[in-house]
């Protein structure tokens, strides 16, 4: 086990209103290596959800233990460290830094975090540009590459300092269906690593291609089905058909 | 809409609309206030002048005359209106005792001599503005030594000449229209007529003041043609009653214009605070203004949107400012209520000043239209797009993170300062603000410390040397005068004592103008120029008796420069002398002269000596003093102090608020400035913080930013300094045309850089404890 969520519950106030209740008692339970995404409708709670189990959001019931640790018992500082050591994120948006170029925007944590020599990191990021398939931009403006490829960008920075584990919020969701297949194959490819992969999504195209998908609404996880690993993209098609079959059961 | 807008604006932006609220209103204040002391400066004046009945034409003289030939000539002139000659008895320092504490006069270079209160005109007046009057046993004493001394009324004054030992009380305070700045060295106390008969028969050092009062003022350079021509007594100091005033504004002058400097100044600072919060505005609300525009409204109307706010903020300031100045006035005007007395205010001191917070108001209206004019280029299409990049592009392929190892070897510090160089147009405002404050910090420090320092001598004309002598009435004091020549290089008493001796011997002689007419130019001569060598701004000393070197003031009203040359009357005859220097002076008005010329009629000679021994100078004076009984030794610092005294103690006060208000400035700016800096990159704080990035790194970060535009800023201040403020220091002296500052370099390379560096780097730190607070979430919008 590398994540678990006990009693998990997030609730936003309103001005002369009743709190909102977007996490309603969650428990959840992410094993090491694993693959998982989280599905649900606009509003069921699914980001939410990403956010407050990555330490980025403070619970408002509840405790949230990452690899032996209680994330709200942390301190700013100690969470910015597991955020730099042990964790990794990649948004819809690529969410770059507009002032540096390709590479910079990868090494940027590593560099002023991490006390590695700049070789070491160069060496790493160069690496993980080439698997990315986007070394030759690296000297490039985020302006002068495409969505798909500033995704892949931002999936290197996720990696550069080694992550247990990569928190994806719609990560395709700003992407054509080519770039989206071909960001979730590079997931893939990363989880076969060892890297654990927590992913948000609406798409029932990229749930299908996760080992385990979580089903979300009204702030509660109402179904839990597990796929598999994805060994080739042979099985996709019917991996597709499954997940669709499973939305129309629960009637999303 | 506008009203909710502006309010919701208000609560967010707090710290801004402070800060831009606060230099429009210093702004406005300190030129409503300028104004305010230029209308009551101008109203004071003429008030004084008017009550005290100033003199037209004053011819100063030692020596017999025949008031006969005077009034003959008086009576023959029909510009004339009224003539009388004052006399004034001269008291020598180590017999007058003024102070609390029993000490003489004999240390000050001022010459202080008695008087009896005028019939006709030149009076001298109290502190309530009518003419003083004393009886018996009371004195007037000026308000140079009242404000010098803190003298109350009933103190006593005591003088002492051999045996004779009488005591004065202090009945009123004199404002003497004539020798009241600290500038002019001769002081008048007034005494009863009695006492005034008692001290003529002790005081035998007595000077003339041929005094005419004429029909109509400006008639006065035709008069003075007129007196020059004739054979009355001319040995002497001429003086007129444009003079006069220019001497009393003076200093109250001085002040005016470092206000409005500061002024304009603090205007700059929030002209370039609006542009950069009206550009961060835009650049924030870029998508907001396109929508407003690809929903149809007009440019007009979006601007009329952003532009309220600033005539809101502009209008209360600048009322403010007006108020404000109200109440400050008083402080600056204090020493000239206490000189000059204050004329009855008009409707005119209350118009001026409300006009100068106009002016401000404005100007800062002008300036916002201005810049909103930037909407104009925006295009809906473009505002809906996402955002460009902004910055130097090829600093920042220059600047590469990765790659070779860089030449800064902290990230940090390596990525601020590139964060500053990508985005210069940005950080351009708080370098300049950085810049301006160094400047404000320096100029006035700079100031006094050159107008404080031995070498300032230079700039009155005269070479370095430890002690000088100065003998007026040559015409009595001949003999005494050649007595001291000789003791002061008479080696065989002398040889281990003094070191060196120069002479100098000042004559009044008639020197041809540009347009051919003759004016009376005072020359100084001398054998050797080269013992106390004087620094000249082009060309040298004279070197022979055909050679002459001008004071900067007088090569201007010449027309000269080094090589040419002047006509001047010698014994009747015309001669040409080649003009071999020019100097600056501010002694005598700043217009004196340099020859090696040879004349009976010597007004007063001086002689520069320096002493062997650098601690024995004040036994040497003594000696010299106990010695000869009319002479008065000083030593250079007390020299330029005692000429000086009140615009040292002036700037003096005006350095210290400068650099208070400098920092001030400094940390007001800093904080808006930063401040909306992490407004505009919030988002790349939030990405930042989820990747791992601590908040104190990037606090750090922030921190290098301030500290490297701080670094330019203070080499531009730097600069500025030395090239700018040396000629504001010049213009404040007249008669100084190229001012060279004495620094101090625990002041200019420590202290001020040092306190800046701490203000600006505590600011920045206080402002950037926000990002702990700033919302992570930012990365999902």
């Amino acid at each position: 086990m590398i994540l678990k969520a006990t009693g998990l519950s997030k609730s936003f106030p309103i001005e002369n209103m009743e709190p909102q209740h977007v996490l309603k008692n969650i428990q959840l339970t992410i094993n090491k290596g694993e693959f998982v995404s989280v599905m649900g409708a606009s509003g069921s709670g699914k980001s939410t959800l990403l956010y407050t189990i990555s330490g980025m959001m403070q619970p408002s019931a509840g405790t949230v233990e990452f690899a032996g640790e209680q994330l709200n018992k942390l301190t700013e500082e100690q969470l910015t460290s597991i955020r730099l050591n042990k964790m990794g994120f990649v948004f819809q948006q690529a969410n770059l830094l507009k002032n540096f170029n390709l590479k910079d925007n990868i090494i940027l944590s590593a560099y002023l975090g991490k006390k590695e020599s700049q070789k070491e990191i160069d060496k790493r990021a160069v690496q993980l540009m080439k698997q990315t398939g986007v070394h030759q931009l690296a000297l490039k403006d985020i302006t002068q590459a495409s969505g798909g490829q500033l995704q892949r960008v931002s999936i290197c920075r996720a990696l550069i300092n080694k992550p247990e584990i990569i928190f994806g919020d719609e990560p395709t969701g700003a992407l054509n269906s080519k770039s989206a297949s071909e960001i979730m194959m590079l997931f893939n490819e990363i989880n076969q690593n060892g890297t654990t992969i927590l992913l948000v999504t609406h798409d029932a195209k990229v749930a299908s291609k996760t080992e385990r998908i979580l089903f979300m609404a009204d702030g509660e996880i109402v179904s839990e089905k597990y796929l598999g690993k994805m060994k080739d993209e042979s099985t996709l098609k019917e991996r597709e058909k499954q997940v669709a079959k499973w939305l129309n059961g629960l009637d999303f | 809409m506008v009203q909710r807008l502006m309010k919701k604006d208000f609560k967010k932006n707090k710290v801004i609309v402070f800060t831009l609220f606060t230099f429009i209103l210093l702004s406005a204040m300190l030129l409503s206030s300028a104004l305010t002391i230029a209308t009551e400066l101008t109203g004071s004046l003429d008030h004084l002048f008017e009550k005290a009945k100033v003199p037209s034409y004053v011819q100063m003289y030692a020596g017999d005359f025949s008031q006969d030939e005077i009034n003959t000539f008086s009576e023959n002139n029909e510009l004339v209106k009224n003539q009388q000659t004052v006399t004034m008895l001269n008291i020598d320092g180590e017999s007058l005792f003024l102070q609390v504490n029993g000490d003489s006069e004999v240390n000050s270079i001022i010459e202080n001599s008695f008087v009896k209160q005028n019939e006709a005109f030149d009076f001298l007046l109290d502190s309530r503005d009518e003419i003083a009057g004393v009886h018996d046993g009371e004195i007037g004493i000026p308000v140079y030594h009242q404000q010098l001394y803190n003298l109350e009324l009933g103190s006593k004054v005591q003088v002492q000449i051999g045996d004779f030992k009488k005591t004065y009380t202090i009945t009123s305070f004199i404002r003497d229209a004539q020798m009241n700045p600290s500038l002019v060295t001769s002081k008048r106390f007034l005494v009863s007529d009695n006492d005034w008969n008692e001290l003529e028969t002790k005081l035998s050092n007595q000077e003339h003041l041929i005094e005419f009062e004429l029909n109509d003022d400006s008639s006065i350079s035709e008069f003075e043609k007129q007196y020059e021509a004739s054979n009355l007594p001319q040995s002497g100091t001429a003086l007129t009653k444009s003079l006069y005033q220019v001497l009393n504004a003076l200093t109250d002058g001085i002040v005016i214009a470092i206000i409005i400097l500061i002024s304009l100044l603090l205007l700059l600072i929030a002209s370039l605070c609006l542009r950069f919060t009206i550009l961060t505005a835009i650049e924030e609300d870029y998508r907001e203004i396109g929508i407003m525009k690809a929903t149809g409204i007009s440019n007009k109307n979006i601007r009329k949107l952003y532009l309220t706010k600033y005539i809101v903020i502009a209008s209360i300031a600048c009322l403010g400012g007006y108020l404000a100045s109200l109440a400050v006035t008083n402080v600056f005007t204090k020493s000239m209520s206490v000189y000059m007395g204050l004329a009855p205010k008009t409707m005119i001191s209350y118009f001026l000043p409300l006009l100068g917070s106009l002016l401000v108001f404005l100007f800062v209206y002008l300036f916002c239209r201005l810049v909103f004019r930037r909407f104009k280029k925006i295009s809906a299409y473009q505002a809906l797009q996402a955002g460009e990049i902004s910055g130097n592009r090829k600093i920042a392929h220059r600047m590469q993170l990765s790659g070779k190892k860089h030449w800064i070897g902290n990230h940090t510090i390596f990525i601020g300062i590139r964060e500053v160089l990508t985005q210069i147009k940005t950080y351009i405002l708080l370098m300049l603000v950085f810049a301006i404050s160094l400047f404000m910090m320096s100029v006035p420090f700079n100031f006094l410390q050159t107008i404080q320092d031995s070498s300032f001598i230079s700039y009155m004309g005269a070479g370095e040397s430890d002690l000088r002598i100065d003998i007026h009435q040559m015409d009595k004091y001949k003999e005494e005068s050649e007595e001291v020549f000789r003791y002061l290089t008479n080696e065989s008493l002398n040889n281990d004592v003094i070191e060196k001796v120069a002479s100098y011997e000042t004559s009044a002689y008639q020197m041809k103008n540009a347009d051919h007419e003759i004016s009376t130019i005072k020359i100084e001569s001398s054998k050797d120029y080269d013992v106390f060598p004087l620094h000249y701004t082009d060309g040298r000393a004279p070197q022979n008796d055909k050679e002459i070197a001008l004071s900067s003031m007088n090569a201007d009203e010449f027309e000269v420069s080094v090589g040419d040359t002047v006509t001047i009357i010698l014994e009747g005859k015309e001669e040409k002398l080649t003009v071999s220097g020019i100097y600056q002076d501010v002694t005598n008005g700043g217009k004196t002269a340099k020859g090696m010329l040879e004349s009976d009629d010597v007004l007063w000679t001086t002689y520069n000596f320096n002493v062997k021994d650098a601690s024995k100078i004040n036994e040497v004076k003594t000696k010299l003093e106990q010695t000869f009984t009319h002479i008065k030794v000083t030593d250079m610092d007390n020299y330029i102090k005692q000429t000086l005294g009140g615009i040292i103690e002036q700037v003096t006060s005006l350095s210290v608020v400068s650099f208070a208000l400098s920092l001030f400035i400094s940390i007001l700016i800093t904080s808006m400035f930063f401040k909306m800096i992490l407004a505009k990159e919030a988002k790349n704080i939030a990405i930042m913080k989820s990747i791992g990035i601590s908040t104190k790194t990037l606090q750090r970060q922030y921190i290098v930013r301030a500290l490297f535009t701080l670094l330019i800023g203070l080499i531009v201040g730097v600069v500025l300094t030395n090239v700018l403020g040396t000629q504001v220091g010049s213009l404040l002296l007249s008669g100084v045309s190229k001012l060279t500052f004495v620094t101090n370099p625990l002041i200019n390379y420590l202290i001020i850089p040092f306190s800046l560096v701490l203000v600006v780097s505590l600011s920045v730190y206080i402002v950037s404890v926000s990002i702990k607070k700033m919302n992570i979430m930012l990365i999902a919008e």
